[in-house]
């Protein structure tokens, strides 16, 4: 009796108890950014500067007022906490940076849902579970104007943070001038995903590399089938140990395809290298057949025009 | 030099005074000055940079901002060929603008040289007093009277002509402006203009008498505008965009000299070196208009479905150039062959649409399973109308080939073709430790005409796991198989018109022809503790093409990567990485006339082994902290290619051709001195080795003659000589750091 008397008083207690840190914890309200920067004055000065700071002062367009509680929650408790760690409500304050990817990255697609971000959902990024802030950091961005607010200097040196295996690929003797001025992995690929194949910035290969190489567009009044195929039929997308990124030398690239009699099936060992037979020195097959993506000379159906 | 040094003094000097002027506005500059060498001019050093000796602007920002307004400057290599500048303005998120300049360099060669001079845009003359030289060594029937005295003649030539330098410059403008005027909507415009400048290595013919590579310019200009709408509302958005493309090729038509023929003949029979000029038309102008239309909506089980549809159409309608520039051809009918009357069409009227529907639903149909379906159809008709040249053509101004019935008229065609995929993917959490993920993909081609095989199908499984069995600790394993098949094969698309086969009945060209397709690649991470990270990665593959006898046989690539960064204390970091790549391929062909025969004639088969290395090491190392660092790299570059091949009925004959190597060893020790916290000095020492060994880019001829043909010009060629070169390259570098 006595026993279940003082276990009564214990459940009965704990209850109590319960109930009244749930008031405490109960729903922590805004608390409005000005309270914020009283201990995060650093944070909050760097904060103004960027992109999210600009929106509290002219965020019309966006669903909700802008400000620390937009990424961080309702910080009510956390105020009241007093910078008072073993207080349960200091822990009310959310870090997205500590959250689940998915969890964190809903805060940032709120605001983030169209342009760039429009197929984030379709990413092979968001497949494998990466966090926003996994390349974007927002109060400590190395990118030098903030214009991205990346977390490190570049894009190409963010994306080879992770895709290490691509150094690799840029020792290569031939390859693309990525890493330059003109050229980064972002320039041919959207981070946040897209409707093309690797997440590419066009809907088709061929679209992607026309767009610089508008030249070899055509349509030309004789076509190399390859050509319009796919240009990786022929190149790689990145580097290669061949001449003009190719996937392999000629003349046995284009020996693949191409081996009548007479000199486009002829076998260009030592010998004919010795004898500088024009197949093989130099620029090989396109020291004659330099319209090799495609021709519009009207004597050009063999590429020589 | 002056007036670079000045520029840049003043600009340094205009953002220090900024940085003290503006309140609230931040910024940096890094200056100085660099001095370099390099034992021989290769221009594989300044590939993609325009090095200066001197002062130099390594890099700006300055950024300003007052409650939504911003703005910021910023760049790297200012005032040299390789700068890039960037600028933005913006207030709050109803507008931002971004402009951006960029300017590339792809330098190609330092060493190439060409008699052919230049006088108009695209027209390459040599002096006249050449082509009578030469003329007068002609005997009737085009053979040379003393092929020694003209290939010497020539080769004097050469000696004597100025050094053309190979390269193209890029230089691109964008300006985008986003707008976000109220709830909901997005917009954005895009403008780009690209321009390319320079010029490039370009094989012309007189049909091997003989070949001549030219400094063909490049002049171009690419300018794209497009514009984007974007609305959300509740769980759906749309986004739409229209843009066009426009490109223009200040070279249209490309004419050089022939070196031996000073003026346009016919000869009846054995014609050969007959045409005074070569012609042919380069890039044509074209023009894209394009659209795409996305609407993506959020449903139960936090799926999304997204519907993508873009259609765009190429349109090409520059005005043809004769069939030949030799006057002194004439087809059938009497018509002269560089009259434009004798063409079919005075242009060709060239259109292509290409229409992408991509259909995507993602979501989370259980707690632990993850699943994408797919279906993409991508569709691109060509619908140029075809053109057939029943007058005959001029492959190379030499000689007209009339049509016959061994060498029918030629007739262009259209090549049109259908990608669809359907696909799933699949990843399952089994708990909290792994993942599996499964791949089942359907591929189908159809290649309406002309090609040799009208449709194929390939089917695609897959599967991975990832795991995370430490906490610091990350593995991944994925595998796919792919099986593609063709539905048939139509040799008579090898018929070259008349009824023989212009191609071996049993080449199966690789991008169309059956594949088993085998793809692994595995990485792992892991972090045994703050003072070690490592890092690891593979990737394995190999295209068997088994029903080839003829053609590619099989690619086989393999990689692997490895880095450890190790962090001993606070001022000491130490990281290293090593990296193998190896492509291996083997491709069978046929020398003679056994089209339907894989065992006659005499079969040969090429075995290509690319192996390439990657190296590197660094370390830095606060010798006093928070004030000066010292760091160091190396890195180890190298491409080696071993081509091994083999003739069983003339083993003799099939000596390999010998291995080739590119290898570089670059070495840099820098040092940091902070003195202040908005400013700091430093400096930077590289020294680079290049050696280069190959045969397809070494000992290039500028007069290319087999010696053992008694008339050389029979298969001639005149070079640039685009050779590449092994150096060593030193480089100083000083500079400052002023941040406010």
């Amino acid at each position: 009796m006595r026993r279940g008397l003082m276990l009564s008083a214990v459940l009965l207690g704990t209850s109590l108890l319960m109930v009244a840190a749930s008031q405490v914890m109960a729903d922590p309200t805004m608390a409005g950014s000005e309270a914020c920067k009283d201990c995060h004055q650093k944070e909050y000065s760097q904060y103004l500067t960027t992109s999210h700071g600009r929106a509290q002062s002219d965020g019309a367009a966006l669903p909700e007022k802008m400000g620390c509680e937009t990424c961080h929650g309702a910080g009510s408790a956390h105020v009241a906490a007093g910078g008072d760690t073993k207080d349960p409500g200091f822990a009310t304050i959310q870090r997205p940076d500590k959250q689940a990817a998915a969890k964190a990255n809903e805060i940032c697609l709120g605001c983030h849902k169209g342009g760039e971000q429009f197929y984030w959902q379709h990413s092979a990024h968001a497949r494998k579970d990466l966090a926003c802030v996994g390349c974007h950091s927002i109060h400590n961005s190395k990118d030098g104007a903030h214009a991205k607010l990346l977390k490190a200097e570049t894009t190409t040196a963010l994306c080879l943070g992770c895709h290490k295996s691509n150094h690799l690929a840029m020792g290569k003797s031939s390859h693309m001038p990525i890493g330059t001025n003109g050229m980064g992995c972002n320039d041919c690929h959207n981070p946040h995903g897209s409707a093309g194949p690797k997440q590419i910035r066009a809907l088709t290969t061929n679209d992607l590399c026309l767009s610089c190489h508008a030249d070899k567009r055509g349509p030309f009044l004789w076509e190399h089938a390859p050509v319009r195929e796919n240009c990786l039929t022929c190149h790689e997308a990145h580097s290669s140990s061949n001449d003009k990124m190719l996937v392999a030398r000629r003349p046995f690239l284009c020996q693949r395809c191409h081996t009548p009699s007479g000199h486009p099936g002829n076998l260009y060992d030592a010998p004919r290298l010795g004898t500088s037979a024009l197949q093989v020195v130099n620029r090989s097959c396109s020291n004659c057949h330099s319209q090799i993506h495609g021709s519009n000379s009207p004597s050009g159906k063999t590429f020589l025009r | 030099m002056r007036a670079r040094i000045i520029s840049m003094v003043v600009l340094a000097a205009s953002l220090l005074v900024a940085g003290q002027v503006l309140a609230q506005s931040d910024g940096a500059a890094t200056f100085g000055g660099q001095w370099w060498s390099q034992t021989h001019p290769e221009a594989k050093y300044q590939e993609y940079r325009d090095l200066s000796r001197g002062g130099y602007l390594a890099d700006y920002v300055l950024r300003e901002f007052d409650g939504p307004y911003a703005g910021a400057l910023w760049g790297n290599d200012a005032l040299t060929h390789n700068q890039g500048n960037g600028l933005y303005l913006a207030r709050g998120v109803t507008w931002r603008l971004d402009a951006q300049y960029n300017e590339t360099p792809h330098n190609l060669s330092f060493v190439t040289r060409s008699p052919w001079v230049q006088t108009a845009a695209g027209v390459f003359r040599l002096p006249d007093a050449v082509q009578q030289v030469n003329r007068n060594w002609l005997a009737p029937g085009g053979v040379l009277k003393d092929s020694t005295a003209f290939n010497r003649n020539m080769a004097n030539l050469y000696a004597s002509s100025p050094v053309v330098p190979l390269g193209v410059q890029t230089d691109v403008s964008k300006l985008r402006l986003r707008l976000r005027p109220i709830k909901d909507w997005q917009f954005e415009v895009r403008g780009t203009e690209r321009q390319r400048e320079g010029s490039a290595a370009y094989g012309t013919t007189f049909s091997m008498n003989p070949d001549i590579e030219l400094p063909v310019p490049i002049s171009q200009r690419t300018v794209d505008v497009d514009a984007t709408g974007n609305y959300t509302h509740g769980p759906a958005k749309v986004m739409a965009s229209i843009g066009i493309s426009d490109f223009h090729n200040r070279i249209p038509t490309l004419i050089w000299d022939n070196p031996i023929v000073a003026h346009d003949s016919s000869w009846a029979s054995g014609g050969k070196t007959t045409g005074a000029t070569g012609q042919m038309a380069m890039a044509p102008d074209n023009r894209v208009v394009r659209g795409t239309g996305a609407f993506s909506v959020q449903l139960p089980y936090s799926s999304t479905f997204t519907v993508t549809l873009g259609v765009s159409q190429t349109t090409q309608d520059q005005a043809f150039i004769p069939l030949t520039s030799n006057s002194a051809l004439t087809l059938a009918g009497g018509l002269h062959a560089n009259d434009l009357a004798a063409l079919p069409a005075q242009s060709l009227n060239g259109k292509v649409m290409t229409v992408v529907q991509d259909y995507r639903l993602v979501g989370r149909p259980l707690p632990k399973l993850y699943g994408t379906l797919r279906i993409r159809e991508e569709k691109l008709d060509d619908q140029t109308p075809s053109l057939s040249f029943l007058t005959g053509y001029s492959p190379a101004d030499q000689s007209i080939t009339l049509p016959s019935v061994k060498s029918p008229a030629p007739e262009s065609e259209a090549w049109s073709r259908r990608n669809d995929v359907y696909g799933l993917d699949a990843d399952y959490s089994i708990n909290r430790y792994v993942d599996v993920s499964l791949l089942v993909e359907r591929r189908t081609r159809v290649h309406p005409e002309p090609r040799e095989v009208p449709r194929d199908g390939e089917n695609v499984f897959g599967g991975g796991v990832r795991a995370r069995p430490l906490d610091n600790l990350n593995v991944t394993a994925n595998y796919k198989y792919g099986q593609r098949k063709m539905d048939s094969f139509d040799v008579t698309t090898y018929d070259d018109g008349s009824g023989a086969l212009a191609e071996r009945a049993f080449l199966r060209r690789f991008d169309i022809a059956d594949r088993n397709q085998s793809v692994f690649n595995g990485a792992a991470t892991w972090s045994p503790s703050e003072k070690l990270d490592l890092t690891f990665s593979g990737w394995w593959n190999k295209d068997n093409y088994k029903n080839s006898l003829i053609g590619l046989q099989s690619v086989q690539n393999t990689q692997v990567f490895g880095e450890a960064g190790v962090h001993p204390s606070s001022i000491v970091d130490l990281s290293g990485g090593f990296g193998y790549g190896q492509m291996k391929s083997t491709q069978a062909g046929g020398e003679g006339t056994f089209y339907t025969d894989v065992t006659k004639g005499l079969p040969w088969t090429s075995n290509v082994d690319d192996k390439n290395v990657y190296a590197f090491a660094h370390a830095s190392w606060w010798a006093q902290p928070k004030k000066v660092q010292l760091a160091t790299q190396y890195t180890f570059t190298r491409d080696l290619q071993v081509n091994a091949l083999s003739q069983p009925a003339d083993p003799v004959k099939a000596l390999d051709l010998p291995p080739g190597f590119y290898r570089t060893h670059d070495v840099s020790v820098e040092a940091h001195w902070y003195y202040t916290a908005g400013l700091e000095f430093g400096c930077r020492y590289d020294y680079v080795q290049y050696d280069v060994n190959d045969w397809l880019a070494q000992s290039i001829p500028y007069v290319n003659v087999n010696p053992s043909l008694a008339v050389p010009t029979s298969a001639a060629g005149f070079f640039l000589g685009n050779n590449k070169l092994s150096y060593t390259a030193n480089m100083v570098q000083v500079f400052a750091t002023r941040r406010f």
